[in-house]
């Protein structure tokens, strides 16, 4: 039977199935087992029947004490119908005597391996309902571990359940000892093992079984981990046994080994391999078993020639100790194809397939070499069919569940279950079928197995049959055995080992199984010894070492300490597989997933790691470079902080005093002029004297000559490196900035002529560079000719990071262009022509004629890109747009002081006259407040009229950069930027929409404008939009003399955070979102969300807010906020100017009683009082108005979002214009911090003055707030203002430029680069470095 | 889901524009029930065909339309396989269950998605909660273009918006099979902006 017929199906029918011929039943009413062995007792009297190697039965003598055992059974009132346990060592003759005895009592017998635990005993022997149980010796039991001296059966009982157990008083009674009582049983009861009747026997001893009587009942072990009893009938066994006779031949000289467990079926199948054919069975010891490898010399030995076993163990076996073997019959297992040929090179060998549920053996086929291995052909009597879920038979050559039928079918213990897995299968007309769960399909060779069904795993999310591992596993060059399991990784993930004997080389079968494997697969490869094996003979699939012996990488390959400990974690996700440094983390079964996973256990030692670093990084090698790269977490900063020495905070305290004195030289000018006007009791100054003066100490070039001055003595010997940041060397950096920013040395910045003025200031600039920024004093930069730079580049050149002053050089090279707001750190180098887009942040090399943009800045493309190719045209006119430059310049600084003109006049109109020491202060009162109102009206006037006039030049397109347009955006920024500082109360206010379109800005309704840089005609907002401070909207782009100008177009709803910038061009959709700091794309679609320089779209989800408190408020709170905002206009500006008014007053008394020598010398000291009473006003102000910020949300139309505009006016119009303006970077900030409600530490260097809600921000000792930083501490998405603390640890660094969101905390000695942004509730752990928007480690 | 209660694909004819690979295995194919406006998604499965993950990955790319101004999007968990198609940009995301872990969900979940997050009590319930805010979460990064640029901290999963909205973004749990989550997330808005 080396095939299988076919039946191919009709085409249009594909319903029926291939399937075994249908052979005979076995002949009339069947035969039992007794009648097998009955027959061959008959032939072959004398021959051995069972070797043990100490004593041989022949089958006379197995007859005879088979018959002796029975009646002591009998006399046991054991019968047919009764069930017998079994539970003795392998490898005596008693076993199969007991087992015999009990057939021969007409019983049938219930295995339990001796090895097995008793738990498993008591629930078998349960189960089936058992009424006695035949032992081994007390004695033999000894020899079992485990069992001590205990019997064997007594060890198991009393079992659980509903069985009655009635043990006799007599105990156990052995076989040997049951034989010898037989002839007289008197007396008591023969020590050792023994029968242990349990229920009252139930049978009829007289006679012996029926075919349909039960012979065994042997238990699988279910997936449920229940064991399910079976029951075979004397009719199947012996249908069977007989069927078989047709396969092969078993001659009376053979020797059968038997090596299985009698608690395994297939040991069925030796026992009658032998007693069916008058051969000798010879049992093997259990231990020779179970190494298996040693089961090979022993086979030789004893001159086995039939064996029955399972592909694992023949695996094992050598060919010359299988040199004796002549018959070899394969089952239990997948047979793989290349042991299949080797052994079947040499002799006859047979592969089967059965479930225990079909009587042992359902198909055969004979193996040849070269030959597909298939199962083969149903069994005489037996019927197959390849059916699907439904039970339909599935078309030819299809895949399916064997379903098997016909006279070998058992049954099971449990009524439900048999119902349930014997069902019928109408289709083929069959009443009783077994659904073997196991997946076939019909080949013209016979049935192929393909798997169980529920041997089907998934790893990586692909579906695999261990079979099918376990076969090219084991076609491995050098494999003798294999098996594979799925093992749980300790990251609980799912994997794929391949357990394998021989002498194989690990990564040979590894890439063999891949290269097999559909998807690629590859399992893990573990080489043991040996497999270790069940009673059964089949893989101990339980016992199979995990974790393996050896993991990891491979031993030739030398990881280092990370890459090591990478591998590590990489194996908790992947499983322990074979890692080197080019293993790429993908390829060796990664999932996005599992790289979400990987990072997670990561980040506990390097927390600033990324999901993308995983993608970014695919090969271990790489990715241990990036974490190397990245570094680990720092030990936070010691308890104790390094505090800086007092002399150096006392210094920049005598430095503020220097800035004032610097300030009150144009107050002390202006106190003259005013005095030569008023002619009250000062001496008088020629106005000769006074302009000198001014020009000496107030112009630009005297300022100039100052900032040189200071630069020069200060910064003498500057140059790159680290430095400690509490050192003279950055005190007098800090100075020299301050200084730089007093004196507003980049007031001719984005003229013509910017480029010689920063040479006047003593800076490396080249012939033709076009200056949008002029570089600070104490900076080193180079800037190559025909340069461009556009406005509010950060070139500073130096930062502090803890508690290191970092000084670099910064290089631009020859035809670069610098974008608005680019931040370039120190040591940045910009090549020839490269270009560097806005907002990017340069912290290293940017290639010549390469463009980067981004925060940190990457290569995006090649510079010059959208650029014209050619020459700019010369514009029109050139000379007279130069001198509208210096008109301009003029304007720009003049225009605050035009603006009292008018309010002069309305106090002359009034009869007022101008307040000297004599006025009454109720007078100089009235008189400030009209003089505020008028100059405030004015001015805003005048700003929106030269705004708007100037405006009308701007024109989109490409143009000349020293034309009409260029000048225009150029000026009206200038006059705007003024405003900022002069009008801050009137952004973010009711009455912004309406200036800012007498300024011809269109402006939508109830559009929310904060101090945006870049308005213009050309930018537009759309109704409801928001914009937060300091939004920049560059319409213009400059680059080699080209001016490229766009409008931009803000949505109606849309969101401008903090520092967003918009290029030209843009537009952002209705309803959409632009984030802090973030650069918008150039157009969004509606109600799309960005965030990130360069930004990606993140989908959020937008709170459901009150329309009366946002976006349509009623008229009440129309005239609440229109009152609140025309107070915080007017308050702080009035007391501006009173205070003013009485330090220029006490200026005069003191010129006009000490001179005016005296006069200048209190000049400073007038102003440091003017600026302590600011500071006082605006800390009673915050406490008054707001009391303790707490967190929580605010409407954008609620009085408390209205108060906290009003202190926000009083920081910038009174403490910060008088004092802490010149102060931040000093103790004195810390000081004013504190008083406003802020937790500051020790020695924190605080450079900036954007922080609100002060009680919620908390800087731990020695940290540091760079220059333009922002510590926020709310937001205003969605029009509500939400607050939350910002928490700075412990000598942790803020980056130039960068944002801190509300809810965020900062590990102790943590640094954000510069430009970057913390986004919302994150926490950052100590000792870790991040840079970006937002924040990436770095 | 079985083949049996699986409802008809609504909207377009599905197999019309099958390759004629997909059509033989027709069998295999189910539609995946979704609110009213979103797109078509069908659910693969290999082991009516049956297939390996190769054929499965096959089948997947012959499944869906041939118009070549319809996003597709195709996600595997062996034996499945979802495929969407829509005018605009969609993503799709399947995932087997897996256990939860704290540390994990921490890595995933944003700061406002931790505090209001409610992890379920049940470990079964918290297992799926789980792997349900990731597979939301990758299906949104899928839509958006390129999950990479995503650091799921920082993307809000679409688990937590409120009626399945997100401006012009619309996403869906899907109903897929015992021991799966899977998430649908399109683009809602004009599709001529949806980049």
């Amino acid at each position: 039977m080396s095939s299988i017929d076919v039946r191919v199906p009709p085409p249009a029918t594909p319903v029926t199935v291939p399937r075994g011929p249908l052979r005979d039943r076995p002949g009339g009413p069947g035969r039992t087992l007794l009648d097998v062995l009955d027959a061959t007792v008959d032939r072959h009297p004398d021959r051995v029947a069972i070797d043990t190697g100490e004593r041989t039965r022949t089958y006379r003598e197995l007859a005879a004490d088979v018959a002796a055992f029975a009646a002591r059974l009998r006399e046991e009132h054991v019968g047919p119908g009764d069930r017998v346990g079994v539970r003795m060592r392998s490898g005596t003759a008693e076993l199969y005597v007991a087992i015999l005895g009990i057939l021969r009592a007409g019983a049938a017998y219930v295995p339990v391996d001796a090895d097995d635990p008793d738990e498993r005993a008591r629930t078998v022997w349960s189960a089936a309902g058992v009424c006695a149980v035949v032992g081994d010796p007390p004695g033999d039991a000894a020899a079992r571990p485990g069992t001590g001296s205990a019997p064997t059966n007594a060890a198991a009982w009393p079992p659980d359940g509903a069985v009655a157990i009635a043990p006799t008083a007599g105990g156990l009674l052995s076989v040997d000892a049951a034989l010898r009582a037989v002839p007289a049983r008197t007396g008591p009861p023969p020590p050792g093992p023994a029968i242990t009747p349990l229920l009252p026997a139930v049978g009829d001893p007289a006679s012996g079984p029926a075919p349909d009587d039960d012979a065994w009942v042997i238990f699988t072990s279910g997936s449920t981990g229940a064991p399910k009893g079976v029951a075979v009938s004397h009719r199947s066994a012996a249908a069977f046994v007989d069927a078989e006779t047709d396969l092969w031949t078993v001659r009376p000289h053979d020797r059968v080994l038997a090596g299985l467990s009698v608690a395994f079926d297939a040991s069925c199948e030796e026992m009658w391999l032998a007693w069916r054919s008058g051969a000798a069975l010879v049992p093997a010891p259990r231990s020779l078993v179970r190494s298996g490898t040693d089961l090979g010399p022993w086979l030789v030995e004893r001159g086995i020639s039939v064996v029955s076993t399972v592909p694992t163990l023949a695996a094992m076996w050598d060919d010359d100790v299988l040199a004796g073997v002549r018959l070899l019959i394969l089952g239990g297992e997948a047979l793989p194809d290349d042991l299949a040929a080797r052994l079947a090179a040499d002799r006859e060998v047979w592969n089967t397939y059965g479930p225990t549920e079909a009587t042992v053996v359902s198909t055969a086929t004979r193996v040849a070499p070269g030959r597909p291995v298939t199962i083969g052909a149903p069994l005489r009597g037996w019927d197959v069919a390849v059916v699907d879920e439904d039970g339909l038979p599935v078309p030819d050559g299809d895949a399916g569940e064997l379903a098997i039928g016909g006279v070998g079918l058992a049954r099971y213990l449990d009524p439900a279950l048999d119902a349930e897995r014997y069902a019928p299968l109408p289709a083929l007309g069959w009443d009783r079928a077994y659904r073997s769960g196991d997946l076939v399909r019909a080949s013209p060779d016979g049935l192929v197995f393909l798997g169980r069904r529920d041997d089907q795993v998934k790893i990586g999310g692909r579906r695999l049959e261990l079979g099918e591992v376990e076969a090219h596993l084991a076609a491995a060059p050098g494999v003798r055995a294999a098996a594979a399991v799925v093992q749980r990784t300790p990251a609980g993930d799912p994997l794929l080992v391949g357990y394998v004997t021989g002498d194989p080389d690990p990564d040979v079968v590894r890439e063999h199984v891949a290269g097999a494997l559909s998807g690629g697969i590859a399992p893990l490869v573990v080489v043991l010894p040996e497999l270790p094996v069940r009673t059964s003979g089949k893989v101990d699939r339980r016992a199979l070492p995990w974790p393996p012996p050896h993991t990891a990488a491979p031993p030739d390959v030398a990881l280092d300490r990370t890459a090591g400990w990478l591998a590590e974690r990489w194996a908790e996700q992947l499983g322990p597989v074979a890692i080197g440094p080019d293993t790429d983390f993908f390829g060796a079964g990664g999932s996005s997933l599992s790289a979400a996973r990987l990072v997670s256990v990561l980040r506990a030692r390097f927390p600033t790691v990324a999901v993308a670093d995983v993608y970014a990084h695919r090969t271990l090698g790489a990715f241990a470079d990036r974490l190397d790269a990245l570094g680990e977490a720092h030990e936070a900063p010691p308890a104790v902080l390094r505090r800086a020495p007092r002399s150096w905070g006392i210094v920049q305290v005598v430095g503020v005093l220097v800035l004032l004195l610097i300030g009150a030289s144009q107050w002390l000018v202006g106190g003259l002029a005013y005095d030569d006007v008023v002619g009250e009791g000062l001496p008088h100054l020629s106005w000769v004297w006074v302009i000198g003066a001014w020009l000496a100490l107030s112009s630009p070039l005297g300022r100039g000559a100052v900032v040189v001055f200071a630069e020069r003595v200060l910064a003498r010997g500057l140059r790159p490196g680290t430095f400690d940041r509490h050192s003279w060397l950055a005190t007098r950096l800090w100075f020299v900035s301050r200084l730089a920013e007093a004196c507003h040395v980049d007031r001719f910045a984005g003229t013509p002529w910017a480029g010689r003025w920063a040479r006047v200031l003593r800076q490396d600039v080249g012939v033709g560079a076009r200056l949008g920024t002029v570089p600070p004093p104490g900076s080193l930069v180079t800037i190559g000719a025909g340069a461009t730079l556009e406005s509010d580049v950060d070139l500073q050149g130096w930062w502090i990071d803890g508690d290191r002053l970092e000084i670099g050089r910064i290089v631009i090279g020859d035809g670069a262009r610098i974008g608005a707001r680019a931040l370039l750190m120190p040591g940045a180098t910009v090549g020839d022509g490269a270009e560097v887009e806005p907002g990017a942040v340069v912290t290293g090399d940017v290639p010549a004629g390469e463009r980067w943009a981004g925060s940190p800045a990457r290569y995006v493309g090649r510079a010059g890109e959208g650029w014209p190719a050619e020459d700019p045209p010369r514009p029109a006119h050139r000379r007279l747009w130069r001198g509208m430059f210096v008109l301009g310049t003029v304007v720009q600084a003049l225009l605050p002081l035009v603006a009292f003109v008018p309010a002069g006049l309305v106090l002359w109109a009034l009869g007022a006259p101008a307040p000297t020491l004599h006025t009454g202060v109720l007078e100089v009162a009235l008189e400030v407040v009209a003089l505020t109102v008028v100059f405030l009206c004015s001015y805003a006037l005048l700003v929106a009229g030269v705004v708007r006039l100037a405006g009308r030049a701007i024109r989109p397109g490409w143009q000349a950069d020293e034309g009409a347009t260029g000048w225009a955006l150029w000026f009206t920024e200038g006059v705007l930027s003024t405003a900022r500082v002069l009008l801050f109360p009137l952004f973010a206010s009711l009455y912004t929409r309406s200036w800012l379109r007498l300024m011809g800005i269109p402006v939508g309704t109830r559009t929310e404008i904060s101090t945006a840089v870049g308005l213009s005609r050309l930018t537009r907002f759309g109704d409801h939009a928001f914009a937060a401070d300091d939004v920049v909207l560059s319409c213009g782009r400059a680059r080699s003399g080209w001016l490229h100008v766009e409008p931009i177009d803000v949505g109606s709803r849309t969101f401008l955070g903090n520092g967003a910038m918009l290029g030209p061009g843009t537009v952002t959709g209705d309803g959409s979102l632009v984030g802090v700091l973030t650069t918008a794309p150039l157009s969004s679609p509606d109600g799309t969300s960005w965030l990130g320089a360069p930004a990606i779209e993140l989908p959020r989800v937008a709170e459901a807010t009150d329309p009366a408190r946002t976006t349509a408020p009623p008229r009440r709170l129309l005239a609440g906020r229109a009152v609140m905002d025309l107070l915080r206009l007017l308050v702080p500006s009035m007391v501006s100017v009173g205070l003013g008014w009485a330090g220029l007053l006490a200026l005069d008394a003191v010129g006009r009683h000490a001179g005016l020598v005296w006069m200048a010398v209190a000049a400073a000291p007038i102003l440091l009082v003017c600026g302590v009473v600011a500071v006082a006003l605006t800390v009673a102000a915050k406490w008054l108005l707001m009391g303790r910020y707490a967190p929580g949300d605010h409407p954008l139309w609620s009085f408390f979002v209205w108060r906290d505009e009003f202190v926000n006016s009083a920081q910038e119009q009174l403490a910060g214009a008088w004092l802490m303006s010149s102060a931040i970077g000093t103790p004195l900030m810390s000081v004013y911090l504190r008083l406003l409600g802020a937790r500051v530490g020790r020695g924190v260097w605080c450079e900036t003055m954007a922080l609100t809600e002060f009680d919620l921000v908390d800087l731990g000792d020695g940290s540091v707030v760079n220059r333009r930083a922002c510590v926020e501490t709310h937001l205003f998405h969605d029009r509500v203002m939400k607050i939350g603390p910002s928490t700075l640890g412990r000598g942790s660094t803020i980056g130039p430029g960068s944002a801190v969101l509300p809810d965020t905390t900062i590990g102790d000695g943590t640094t954000i680069g510069g430009r970057s942004v913390v986004l919302r509730g994150e926490e950052l752990p100590a000792g870790t470095r991040w840079h970006g928007a937002p924040v990436v480690g770095a | 889901m079985t083949r049996a209660d699986a409802p008809p694909v609504r909207g377009r004819t599905l197999w019309d524009p099958l390759s004629a690979g997909a059509a033989a295995a027709v069998g295999a194919i189910v539609g995946v029930p979704t609110p009213p406006g979103a797109p078509d998604v069908v659910l693969l499965d290999a082991r009516a065909v049956p297939t390996d993950p190769a054929g499965l990955r096959t089948l997947a790319r012959a499944t869906g339309p041939d118009a070549g101004d319809l996003q597709v999007c195709r996600t595997y968990r062996y034996p499945f396989a979802l495929v969407t198609w829509h005018e605009g940009r969609v993503g799709v995301d399947l995932e087997r269950v897996i256990p939860y872990d704290r540390q994990f969900a921490d890595a995933i979940l944003t700061p406002d998605e931790r505090v209001t997050g409610a992890v379920p009590s049940s470990r079964a319930e918290r297992d799926r909660w789980c792997t349900a805010q990731w597979s939301g979460k990758e299906a949104l990064s899928k839509a958006l273009g390129d999950a990479l640029l995503y650091d799921p901290r920082r993307l809000e999963g679409p688990a937590g918006w409120r009626d399945g909205r997100s401006g012009p973004w619309r996403a869906t749990e899907l109903t897929v099979p015992a021991g799966h989550v899977g998430w649908l997330v399109w683009w809602a808005g004009d599709a001529r902006a949806a980049g």
